[in-house]
């Protein structure tokens, strides 16, 4: 049996304990899977069946709601052995998802960042400092960011012109 | 022993990048470190979402200049298999070629800065001048030296004709040498270099599996892998190399990964140039991308790079997200600098190959 028989299998054999929908495809690049659960509780227990099976956390990734109130999807990407695990759930709006650091250290980067990004709450944790934003900055800045291009486009006002023609004439 | 902290950036002489550190010591040595991010953060993620698929193939390219290729390239692997495009055999092979020049220009200049940090200038000025070789290089097949442009999705927008793979190899021939009988032995051997760097920012293979290391900075502790290996994509499987390691875990042996990678890559360049096989460069131009979701990996001179793509059929993309070696390599430097000299700094700082335009995005 060769080594990606046996990881198929695996991840089969985890799947299956979970509730939620799984898919897997295979290239040369090895096995690309994917499982979506239906309850953000069960992470911790698929995050813990992976690392059993080598796994290393490769990213993070939450995503913009795609409606108000719909919640957000956050994607963890996983490695083994340079196959691909994808775990996928939906925080609910107002919901908590559990932090991976415990078992993935370098949890601890990705989830700073989506909580600051996203204003996704995440328990389990010491620290919640903000990773790249200033505190002044609220939280779902994703949502609502406005690109520079636009506000370059934009209509800018006199403020700036008028003081340094004030000051031109003080001078 | 009294205890200090020392403020070092965001903007400091011996940082090449913005990044704040917040550094207890005790006397000369290190006994804490706190690392503030976040000042060139801008945005980009966010901004891929309001530019179609295809403007983000130069939005990608200038995320960072030194891995500049790999960014579009994987963002191209992404699309390509959401849209399940197989890239032409000449493409891959150019794609290959691309990626391996940027890895022997970003890699010699990571170790030309540490020659310039342990005041070996000398050695700095020549690395920086073998490495003109390749920036020349660069300029001559794509056109610039940074961002070269050569990916589209489902190929390459760059061709060698029989002229340029000659000009190519001539370039490799006054290379390698230099690199392989100069260069090299006097990071590997030279007192200067080795008394600064031997035994210095250790890590172990247990903090590579732990901080999720990679690149030259895990294989400089033992961590073998190689995405090119792991989880081989393009062209790799047709080639032959192994994946550079050294097992002591500090300063010098991630630059000895570099020096080593750079001989390897340019091994890999002759390859791909010795089998370029005739073809078209690309599926053609502007292939619809359908809905659907991708992640794809490649081996950026940092290490392993991953995108997410998430596409809803239209041509802007739903979700585009990645993460650098750097991102990992940044958290790790509070054990490479424990119990380290203040001197040490800069050196350990520069030892991870650090981009923070990459981190911070």
């Amino acid at each position: 049996m060769t080594p990606n028989q046996t990881l198929r299998d695996a991840l089969f054999d985890l799947a299956r304990e979970f509730r939620g929908a799984f898919c897997l495809r295979e290239s040369q690049s090895g096995l690309s899977g994917w499982l979506t659960l239906e309850t953000a509780d069960d992470l911790t227990a698929v995050a813990t069946a992976l690392k059993t099976l080598g796994a290393r956390l490769s990213m993070a990734t939450a995503m913009a709601a795609s409606e108000r109130g719909a919640g957000r999807v956050i994607a963890w990407h996983f490695d083994i052995d340079g196959s691909t695990v994808t775990v996928k759930l939906t925080v609910p709006e107002g919901g908590t998802v559990a932090s991976l650091v415990p078992l993935f250290r370098n949890a601890d980067w990705h989830e700073r960042e989506f909580m600051e990004l996203y204003d996704i709450a995440v328990t389990g944790r010491s620290d919640n400092r903000r990773l790249f934003l200033d505190e002044s900055v609220s939280g779902q800045v994703m949502d609502r960011l406005i690109p520079l291009s636009v506000l370059s486009n934009a209509a800018s006002t006199n403020m700036l012109f008028e003081k340094l023609i004030t000051r031109r004439e003080v001078l | 022993m009294q205890s200090y902290e020392i403020p070092v950036g965001p903007l400091h002489v011996s940082l090449e990048e913005p990044m704040y550190f917040r550094i207890s010591v005790e006397g000369e040595t290190v006994t804490g470190l706190e690392v503030t991010a976040g000042h060139v953060h801008r945005g980009i993620e966010y901004l891929t979402t309001k530019r179609n698929i295809y403007q983000n193939l130069a939005l990608t390219e200038r995320v960072c200049s030194l891995c500049s290729n790999s960014h579009p390239q994987t963002y191209c692997m992404a699309l390509e298999d959401i849209a399940q495009i197989a890239v032409p055999e000449r493409a891959l092979y150019l794609r290959a070629i691309a990626d391996e020049i940027k890895r022997v220009a970003s890699h010699m200049f990571n170790v030309a800065i540490l020659a310039h940090i342990v005041g070996f200038e000398s050695l700095f000025m020549h690395v920086m001048e073998a490495r003109e070789i390749m920036q020349d290089t660069k300029e001559t097949v794509f056109g610039n030296r940074m961002d070269i442009a050569a990916n589209v999705i489902g190929g390459v927008k760059y061709d060698i004709s029989r002229e340029t793979s000659a000009y190519i190899l001539h370039q490799l021939d006054r290379l390698e040498p230099i690199l392989r009988e100069q260069i090299r032995p006097i990071y590997a051997t030279n007192r200067s270099i080795t008394a600064r760097t031997k035994g210095i920012g250790v890590i172990g293979l247990d903090h590579c599996i732990d901080y999720g290391l990679m690149g030259p900075v895990a294989r400089g502790a033992g961590h073998g892998y190689d995405v090119r290996l792991a989880a081989p994509y393009g062209i790799y499987p047709q080639l032959d190399f192994e994946a550079v390691s050294y097992p002591d875990g500090d300063v010098w042996s991630r630059a000895m990964v570099r020096l080593d990678e750079a001989l390897v890559a340019i091994s890999l360049i002759r390859q791909c140039l010795a089998k370029l096989p005739e073809g078209p460069l690309s599926v053609g131009p502007l292939p619809h991308i359908p809905a659907g979701e991708a992640v794809a990996k490649t081996e950026a001179p940092r290490g392993e790079l991953i995108y997410y793509l998430k596409t809803n059929g239209t041509d802007t993309p739903e979700r585009l997200k990645w993460r650098v070696p750097s991102y990992m390599n940044w958290d790790v430097l509070q054990v490479m600098m424990d119990r380290a000299r203040i001197s040490d700094i800069p050196m350990i700082v520069n030892s991870i190959d650090p981009c923070i335009s990459c981190t911070e995005r």
